[in-house]
């Protein structure tokens, strides 16, 4: 298993795809330090950036090179491997090689424009956001074998993470906004990783001050240690369900 | 002006022409100050030897410049009041006050003056004293020069750092006020000049007045304090070139201006504060060349406010501009430099050709359902932001900047 994690990392990296990907980045991260005088507002400003891009880039890729490496797949599945070794291998060296292009870009800017003050947390909410994407986007390809439905779904899931759920809680609340809500903002969020990485983010920088009564109950369900745990454990579901579910999905497959 | 000359005029001749000169020591007595007052005339000048003097309470009863060679210690021994002035014209100058005793019932100060005037309080360091310097009914004071810290105790039992009352024609020169309760505190005090001081890390407000009018606050530095700046019911102030630092938390603000009328704001300096300036039933006050940046909310005006004019200020990276809780709007928003506008100067005169809305839609919806707030920073809030500028609706249609400026100021 790890022989063939090893050369499809490898393999990834080559391509031209994770080149460009990473240099991009880069330059997104280099340009917001030096386009903002303020150290914390590039910073806020590369967060974002990195919310919306982590989650469609690693979707799409993924989708796409599960579909590309259909045929490699196959002839995998001749030799006397164990089929779970083959999906792991395949989804490790995904992740490792979008992780390595991911953290190397951001890392190298951060390390070079600010004083790395916020480089963890952002290196692990990007590291969580790469893993649940990709998890889920393992989940969609081996359930729709069509390459164009496949991808067409990876990236109406996408905007749904990004926009659609958030115009349902803003819906919600409208609707709600009557009866004390501010308890389950947190609670609605929970169903929605890049809500709650960009959560979780917001209180680490602190503007959290501007976020009023359901800044402060945030703050003290977020800065308890069961609140925090709560997180990070509802954080590692949204890897392991999807996973999972790719898991059954790739096991039971007919190539 | 004149009678600011006169004063002058006053405390540096008079006393330097008359007066005797004593010397006192630490050992050479019980109460080695206070005796030496008792015998001196009227215009004496006493100096006190470097030490340790446990003598409060001292009263000065007549008028005196007490003067101290390197600092020496005046302690209250955490029970008295450690210098009470109880006339005019009198001149404390380089002590170091300790140890003021507290209470609930009284307002003891390192230095108190009661209902007297010209007092002269000068190059003193004030350390955990309940009050540090109080004037109550007082007029023509000069307070110069001093290092004030408070205590290390809660809030109700820290007092304020120069606290007046009542009182007219004061001068507040170059104090460093740290730890107290609130910085500078004024209650009915007017025609009153602040300049230079520097308010840092009190517990509650840097500067809080009331009912105290033609006051006027120059170069001043107001940072980190519990509550920020809180002024309230007042007219004609003047606060010029004034810091609002990293006044961050989340009933903080830059400065609070609750029933404040004709007054002027210019040049004043907003950075990092939660809201930078908070108003609510202010009228005809003009904001001119002000800089706000880094802050939560730049401006959060109230619908209660009204003929407000805002000129020449720069708006830099805030979260948001402005913030109101209503449609009409009655204040004038010209000439500013904002720097979220998007629009375009094809004639080149530095003004930008469509008009900027400083309250954008996130905001609108913020202040009409305040739990919407967790979508901050969020993707959907960018949309939404985009959609509200080509159609405005949730947004006060007449709240724009139609003259925006492409370059700060």
């Amino acid at each position: 298993m790890i022989k063939i994690t090893k050369y499809l990392t490898l393999n990834i990296l080559k391509s031209k795809f994770m080149l460009v990907y990473g240099v991009l980045l880069f330059v997104i991260c280099v340009g917001l330090f030096t386009l903002g005088n303020d150290q914390d507002k590039a910073i806020i400003g590369i967060h974002n950036t990195l919310l919306i891009l982590i989650p469609i880039v690693v979707m799409i890729y993924t989708v796409s090179h599960i579909y590309q490496s259909t045929d490699f797949i196959r002839l995998l599945l001749t030799q006397p491997i164990q089929r779970k070794y083959i999906f792991f291998s395949q989804f490790l060296s995904n992740v490792f090689a979008l992780l390595l292009v991911q953290l190397s870009a951001i890392g190298l800017a951060l390390v070079l424009f600010s004083d790395g003050s916020f480089l963890f947390s952002i290196m692990v909410n990007s590291t969580f956001l790469t893993l649940i994407f990709s998890a889920i986007s393992n989940w969609i390809a081996f359930s729709i074998d069509e390459k164009v439905k496949g991808i067409g779904t990876s990236i109406l899931l996408g905007i749904y993470f990004l926009a659609i759920y958030d115009g349902i809680i803003l819906m919600l609340i409208q609707t709600m906004s009557e009866y004390p809500i501010e308890k389950y903002g947190i609670t609605l969020s929970l169903f929605n990783p890049i809500d709650l990485c960009r959560i979780l983010f917001i209180f680490k920088i602190d503007i959290s001050a501007l976020m009023g009564l359901t800044g402060a109950i945030m703050e003290k369900f977020i800065g308890s240690s069961l609140g925090s745990t709560i997180i990070y454990i509802v954080l590692l579901l949204w890897i392991g369900f999807p996973l999972s579910f790719a898991v059954k999905k790739f096991l039971k497959k007919d190539y | 002006m004149n009678k600011f000359i006169l004063f002058l005029f006053i405390i540096f001749l008079v006393p330097s022409v008359y007066g005797k000169k004593w010397l006192v020591e630490p050992m050479s007595g019980q109460t080695p100050i206070q005796e030496t007052i008792n015998k001196a005339n009227a215009f004496d000048t006493i100096l006190v030897k470097a030490g340790h003097y446990k003598e409060a309470n001292i009263n000065i009863k007549i008028p005196l410049t007490l003067i101290g060679e390197n600092l020496p210690i005046l302690d209250g021994e955490l029970k008295h009041e450690i210098i009470s002035i109880l006339s005019d014209c009198v001149t404390i100058n380089g002590f170091k006050l300790i140890n003021s005793g507290f209470s609930d019932l009284e307002d003891i100060a390192a230095i108190k003056v009661y209902e007297k005037s010209f007092a002269r309080i000068l190059n003193n360091v004030l350390e955990n004293n309940f009050f540090g310097i109080y004037l109550s009914n007082s007029f023509y004071c000069l307070v110069q020069n001093n290092q004030i810290t408070g205590p290390n105790r809660e809030q109700n039992h820290v007092g304020n750092g120069v606290h007046c009352w009542k009182s007219a024609h004061n001068f507040i020169f170059s104090n460093n006020i740290k730890k107290q309760r609130d910085g500078i505190y004024f209650e009915f005090v007017k025609h009153s000049i602040i300049a230079n001081n520097h308010s840092e890390g009190n517990l509650r407000y840097g500067l809080h007045f009331m009912f105290s009018d033609s006051d006027t606050y120059y170069n001043n530095t107001f940072a980190a304090n519990g509550a920020g700046v809180a002024v309230m019911y007042s007219q004609f102030i003047m606060m010029v070139k004034n810091k609002f630092d990293k006044n961050w938390g989340s009933s903080s603000y830059g400065i609070l201006l609750k029933d404040i009328r004709d007054s002027k704001l210019y040049k004043n300096n907003f950075d990092k504060n939660t809201v930078g300036i908070f108003m609510d039933g202010c009228s005809r006050a003009d904001f001119i060349n002000n800089h706000f940046s880094n802050n939560g909310y730049a401006l959060r005006m109230q619908a209660s406010c009204d003929d407000n004019n805002f000129r020449f200020n720069n708006f830099m990276t805030n979260t948001f501009d402005y913030a109101t809780n209503g449609f009409t709007v009655l204040n004038t928003l010209k000439h500013n430099y904002w720097d979220k506008y998007q629009g375009y100067d094809l004639n080149k005169d530095g003004m930008g050709d469509l008009s900027y809305r400083p309250m954008n839609m996130l905001t609108g919806i913020i202040e009409e359902y305040p739990s919407t707030i967790i979508l901050l920073q969020s993707f959907l809030a960018d949309l939404l932001n985009v959609l509200e500028k080509i159609l405005p609706s949730l947004t006060p249609e007449n709240l724009k900047d139609d003259y925006p400026l492409m370059r700060k100021i």
